[in-house]
């Protein structure tokens, strides 16, 4: 009995052995199955991870475009100024320039290329005529294309313009913001002698680089208005003869010539010390000879100043009406003899 | 005397080992069918994730022929080709796929691609343009068709 006894739990482990075997099979494939599925799930999610940093590369790429120029309408090429403005190194794969003369508009230039530009790095593009197609210079509009490898787009436009704006616009805008609303014609100022006498006539006028000692002097100059809004001349306005070597200056105030008999008839000055520029690019002519702003018309030959002789440096001042707006020009220099 | 009944002991082990092992043998190629299964199945759905994944492209620009056809470039700028499969404006379907027998144009990666779509298109309205590529990933384009 003891030998059954034994050959029989020997038997009965046989089989515990071979369902243990099969369980711990199952287990096996059931473990095989996590490990791949956890490889495949991470190796996806780097893929995605990838992506995501590639998006946020994408995303830094900034490409400051310099206006478009023409150059040499002999060789006809268009150069356009490139920086990369954006932390990452990027590659322009491709440029395309559209014709925005037609409507709709018309592409006229694509072409691959192959630049990489560093962070910080500039690199000048040239065009050059394609296919017998020539940049024009009047009418031209064109947009040109860059096209980066990470699928960024940075458009350029030649003329160039801001958004809104006209390129009158934009002149106006750099001129009077650089320089001021008021830009003399430094070769049109001019003097003449005033005549004393109950005509208030005055001679020719010359160019003022010189002018004549112990005579009364009246001036004009010309000027281009680069403001947007009406403007009034204010009374103020004037131009400073600062004698060189002498702690002295003579204020050489505006005056009106608006007479209603000539355009430059000084019997007829109204007083009103005010001139008006509307329209931008106005171009207007200021008179100047008045030694005091307050005093009345007609403008006498006492109002009018001579000068002694010696050299003269000039200051141009132009105030609007209420002298919320003030423009100083160094201008010229003056000899009197 | 005892009576002896039943089957003898060694027959018995006997078919008790046989149902442990055909037991063991079902449920063991049940679970490898199953994960297998499992495994095939989550492949393929992680490949096609990650192949969609991997897609970037965009519309760059429309450009009007006539009142019936346009061009259209492509870009793909992403880390895997791209087949396009469909083409709607507006939400309705073009006739590219037909055109194109099912086969849609392919793009690799870091090119462009233009292709002319035939649609009805009227001045001054706006569009919308939508590829679909054949892994079903999308990308829309506003385009407002000029004065012409």
């Amino acid at each position: 009995m003891r030998i059954y006894g034994k050959s029989l739990r020997y038997r009965k482990a046989v089989g515990s052995i071979i369902g243990g075997t099969f369980i711990l099979l199952i287990l096996l494939s059931g473990y095989a199955f996590y490990v791949f599925s956890n490889r495949a799930i991470n190796a996806h999610q780097q893929v995605l991870s990838n992506m995501r940093e590639y998006d946020i590369d994408r995303s830094q790429e900034d490409l400051f475009r310099d206006y478009p120029i023409l150059i040499a309408p002999d060789n006809n090429t268009l150069r356009i100024d490139i920086r990369n403005n954006g932390p990452k190194t990027i590659n322009i794969m491709s440029i395309g320039i559209l014709d925005k003369t037609v409507n709709p508009f018309k592409q006229i230039f694509n072409s691959s290329y192959n630049i990489y530009l560093a962070s910080g790095d500039r690199a000048s593009v040239f065009v050059y005529n394609i296919d017998g197609y020539r940049w024009e210079t009047v009418p031209s509009s064109y947009i040109i294309q860059f096209v980066t490898s990470r699928g960024n787009v940075f458009d350029s436009e030649y003329p160039y313009t801001l958004p809104g704006y006209t390129i009158a616009d934009l002149s106006l805008e750099i001129i009077s913001r650089a320089i001021g609303y008021f830009v003399p014609k430094y070769n049109s100022f001019e003097y003449a002698i005033y005549n004393a006498s109950n005509t208030y006539t005055y001679d020719k006028w010359q160019p003022a680089w010189e002018i004549p000692k112990g005579k009364a002097l009246i001036f004009r100059l010309n000027f281009t208005y680069y403001g947007k809004n009406e403007f009034t001349i204010g009374k103020y306005t004037e131009i400073a003869f600062n004698r060189i070597g002498v702690a002295a200056n003579t204020e050489c105030f505006m005056f009106n010539n608006t007479g209603v008999y000539n355009h430059e008839q000084f019997t007829t000055y109204s007083g009103s010390k005010y001139q008006k520029v509307t329209a931008k690019y106005e171009n207007l002519t200021i008179y100047f000879g008045l030694i005091g702003y307050s005093l009345s018309p007609p403008l006498r030959l006492n109002d009018i100043r001579s000068y002694q002789e010696g050299r003269y440096s000039l200051v141009l001042g132009i105030f609007n009406s209420d002298r919320t707006y003030a423009q100083g020009i160094p201008f010229i220099a003056v000899d009197v003899n | 005397m005892r009576k002896r009944k039943g089957i003898s002991e060694i027959i018995s082990v006997m078919i008790v080992l046989l149902i442990v092992s055909v037991t063991g043998v079902i449920l063991y190629n049940f679970s490898l069918e199953t994960t297998s299964a499992q495994q095939d199945s989550l492949k393929y759905e992680l490949d096609q994730g990650t192949a969609a994944a991997q897609e970037r492209f965009r519309i760059l620009g429309a450009i009007w022929i006539d009142q019936n056809k346009f061009d259209i470039t492509v870009l793909n700028f992403g880390m895997i080709d791209i087949r396009l499969d469909e083409i709607y404006i507006d939400g309705v379907r073009t006739d590219y796929y037909l055109i194109n027998n099912g086969v849609g144009d392919k793009i690799d990666v870091a090119s462009l691609k233009k292709m002319t779509i035939t649609s009805p298109i009227l001045k001054n309205n706006i569009y919308n343009i939508m590829i679909v590529t054949e892994r079903g990933v999308s990308s829309a384009y506003l385009w407002k068709v000029p004065e012409i």
